[in-house]
């Protein structure tokens, strides 16, 4: 079926991964030869979602990148259970289940990014409805807009006032580098800013949790840069600084993909590279893949693909997942309207020193069936047993939670082999993913990698809109013709007329 | 609140490469053709407005962009699609025998609510060439056995049926609306663009 597979390309992209994805998307875009690979018949690697059949067979196998997983079906045993196993099973296609959930804040890199390359097209997102906070062994919602300030009951009207002056103060911050603050906290720990500023318990937690998303030992600066972050993204869509992707996260890599494509980028999934070598006499790279051997200028290789005998190193574990579907959403009505937010929650261990995300998504999202929830939590890996790691959080949120409503539960963990880049010249390998909220250091590790490739170049400029693009082979009069005034209109048409009958007379 | 209905119509062109998916989507929203064969550079989605029953809706017509070439279409692509246009090649017998695959593979992929009834529409496209294998009647009988799809035999090159062709798809795109199909599942769902990405000027806390 492949014999008709060119093989000669600028750069051969090794993975469908978020990051390889915006590689290949740029080399494409600034009109280099990209042939794009993935040994899976899917899209994304390991940023991809799967429906829930593929998601336990994925489980059961485990490969370099999804390790110790396993899944817990919690049948329940009352006969008027609404959701059982079967159901759930029997609407597996409706579900999307991401390997690495993640939120995008609304002004972010990703953000960003997406708009300035006009990806954003192929993309549509869901703005979350809140972001919730565990205060006293509840969760509440956190007011992110000034109508939620004001509307709120979780807050007095003290601590409405003190959230808004420490939030304004924030947002000052940094104009003014000489400001009392400024120097007064230097080298100090932002939660003794915070402390100092004398606002509730309530609203520390409010702001170390949720708005600044800090640790105990979060640095001034960086609790002020995290705060601002927040409400920079604020008020651009809807009610919080956040956006998920519908129908899960693992659509991004495929709009990475599809630009990567319209521009002459090649496709080929289910495909693999057995080894690289270097052709001495022209310096360019074979790659032996299905029998056949491909040259390439450059490699760009996803850690968990990169052909074995190549780089075989030790596998570290990075990220440990948890993934629990339940027929209740977690939270009270006023979290949940009209059948259940898609929300966020920030969850730090009472010792302050682990910490761990949790998405709650439901049918609006486009990733489950209504009536279903899905709980993503993530922390980075501390050990090798990702239920062990996370066991704290569920407790936490889950202790109190009635069984019948839990339905499954999966625990795995996302791991990669240590990659160097020093094995063979001009092979990069893309870091796997990290423990992030959003997708700042992947986007941050594709720029570095693409700035290597091709130095200089600019990484992923706008994509014009399909309006704008001239056909290959066409007489590009055709499309400016209509924005021509009438005069010039007519005189290009006697031009062209005159081409013509040029043409007759030879 | 699902019931707001839709005005954008998102149809989705499938079959082998090669058997001119782009060229029809050209020679429909651009009327031009080109007959110099690339493999799908460039091409990637085009919108035009058409009125279907005094309503004005936007169809956006989205090509493969080359990824059907080594069988890697991803399941985005599929996403909400309320109309699938099949297209094979009338002097390509091989084409039309995998109108089956492209049907079953975005009725996997797509999975819409309601399999049976979902709309799609049959091209067979290049009649303007001579050396035709795949005769109308075979075709007829395959269209019918699928729940009646509509066929049509076209030529992109000639402009030939393609107008009409197109109409009926945003028709029957349309018409699944009335039978409560073509809701919005998702009403809230937000497209990023440069211009409502401008720091807030409604609700925001930094007051």
């Amino acid at each position: 079926m492949s014999d008709d597979l060119p093989d000669q390309f600028d750069l051969v992209v090794i993975g469908t991964g978020f990051t390889e994805s915006c590689i290949a998307a740029a080399a494409s875009r600034i009109g280099k030869t990209v042939l794009h690979i993935d040994l899976n018949e899917y899209y994304g690697d390991v940023w991809s979602s799967f429906n829930l059949d593929a998601l336990n067979t994925l489980l059961q196998q485990s490969n370099t990148m999804v390790r110790n997983g396993r899944f817990t079906w919690h049948d329940s045993c009352e006969e008027s259970a609404s959701w059982t196993r079967e159901k759930l099973l029997e609407k597996s296609r409706r579900f999307s289940l991401d390997l690495c959930p993640r939120v995008a804040y609304s002004a972010g890199e990703l953000v960003q990014l997406l708009i300035k390359s006009n990806i954003c097209r192929y993309a549509e997102f869901r703005a979350l409805d809140h972001v919730c906070m565990w205060y006293n062994n509840e969760l509440v919602s956190v007011p992110c807009s000034r109508s939620d300030v004001f509307n709120t009951k979780t807050l007095s009207i003290v601590e409405k006032r003190l959230l808004m002056k420490f939030l304004t103060a924030c947002n000052d911050y940094g104009e003014d580098k000489c400001n009392e603050d400024s120097l007064a906290f230097r080298g100090r720990t932002f939660l003794e800013y915070l402390q100092a500023q004398r606002v509730t318990d309530k609203i520390a937690t409010c702001v170390m949790q949720s708005i600044a998303m800090c640790t105990p030992n979060t640095s001034f600066e960086e609790g002020m840069q995290r705060t601002q972050r927040f409400l920079d993204s604020l008020g651009r869509y809807g009610n919080t600084p956040f956006l998920f992707p519908m129908y899960g996260c693992g659509e991004l890599p495929q709009c990475f993909c599809r630009l990567c494509a319209v521009y002459g980028g090649i496709y080929c999934l289910k495909r693999s590279v057995d080894r690289i070598t270097v052709e001495d006499s022209t310096n360019e790279l074979l790659l032996s893949s299905a029998g056949k051997t491909l040259r390439a200028k450059q490699v760009v290789c996803a850690p968990g693909q990169v052909p074995l005998d190549q780089l075989q190193s030790e596998v570290r574990a990075h990220i440990s997942r948890g993934l629990l579907i339940a027929s209740s959403p977690l939270g009270g009505e006023d979290l949940n309207k009209g059948g259940g937010g898609v929300n966020l929650l920030r969850l730090l261990t009472p010792d302050g020193q682990h910490e761990a995300f949790l998405i709650q998504l439901s049918h609006y999202s486009g990733t489950c069936p209504e009536g279903l929830y899905i709980f993503h939590l993530t922390t980075s890996a501390s050990s090798d047993d990702p239920a062990a790691d996370l066991a704290p959080f569920v407790e936490l949120l889950f202790g109190a939670q009635t069984p019948q409503q839990l339905i499954y539960s999966a625990y795995f963990t996302i791991a990669a082999p240590v990659t160097t880049n020093a094995a063979l010249p001009r092979i990069y390998c893309t870091a796997p993913p990290s423990y992030e909220l959003d997708y700042d250091a992947a986007i941050a590790n594709a720029r570095e990698i693409f700035g290597k490739l091709y130095v200089d170049a600019e990484f992923l400029p706008r994509a014009p809109d399909p309006e704008e693009i001239v056909v290959d082979g066409e007489d590009p009069s055709a499309l400016n013709e209509h924005s021509l005034p009438d005069d010039l209109r007519a005189q290009l048409h006697d031009l062209q007329q005159a081409a013509q009958d040029m043409d007759i007379a030879e | 609140m699902a019931s707001r209905k839709k005005s954008l119509l998102k149809v989705i062109i499938l079959g082998d490469s090669s058997v001119g998916k782009t060229s029809l989507m050209n020679q429909y929203v651009n009327k031009r053709f080109s007959n110099q064969y690339k493999a799908t550079i460039g091409a990637d989605f085009c919108t035009k407005e058409v009125v279907v029953n005094d309503r004005v809706v936007t169809m956006q017509i989205w090509d493969t962009a080359g990824q059907e070439r080594f069988q890697s279409l991803g399941v985005a692509f599929y996403r909400g699609a309320d109309c699938c246009v099949l297209v094979y090649d009338v002097t390509a017998p091989n084409s039309f025998k995998n109108l089956d695959s492209w049907r079953d593979e975005f009725l996997i992929q797509a999975s819409p609510r309601d399999p049976e009834h979902f709309p799609f529409v049959v091209l067979g496209n290049k009649v303007d060439l001579d050396n035709r294998q795949v005769s109308t009647r075979r075709a007829q009988q395959w269209c019918q056995s699928k729940n009646d799809i509509p066929y049509y035999e076209t030529s992109a090159k000639e402009g030939i049926n393609v107008e009409m062709a197109f109409q009926t798809i945003a028709k029957n795109a349309l018409e699944q609306e009335t039978e409560a199909e073509l809701i919005n599942d998702f009403p809230d769902q937000i497209r990023l663009n440069s211009d409502n990405n401008r720091p807030g000027n409604t609700d925001n806390c930094q007051c």
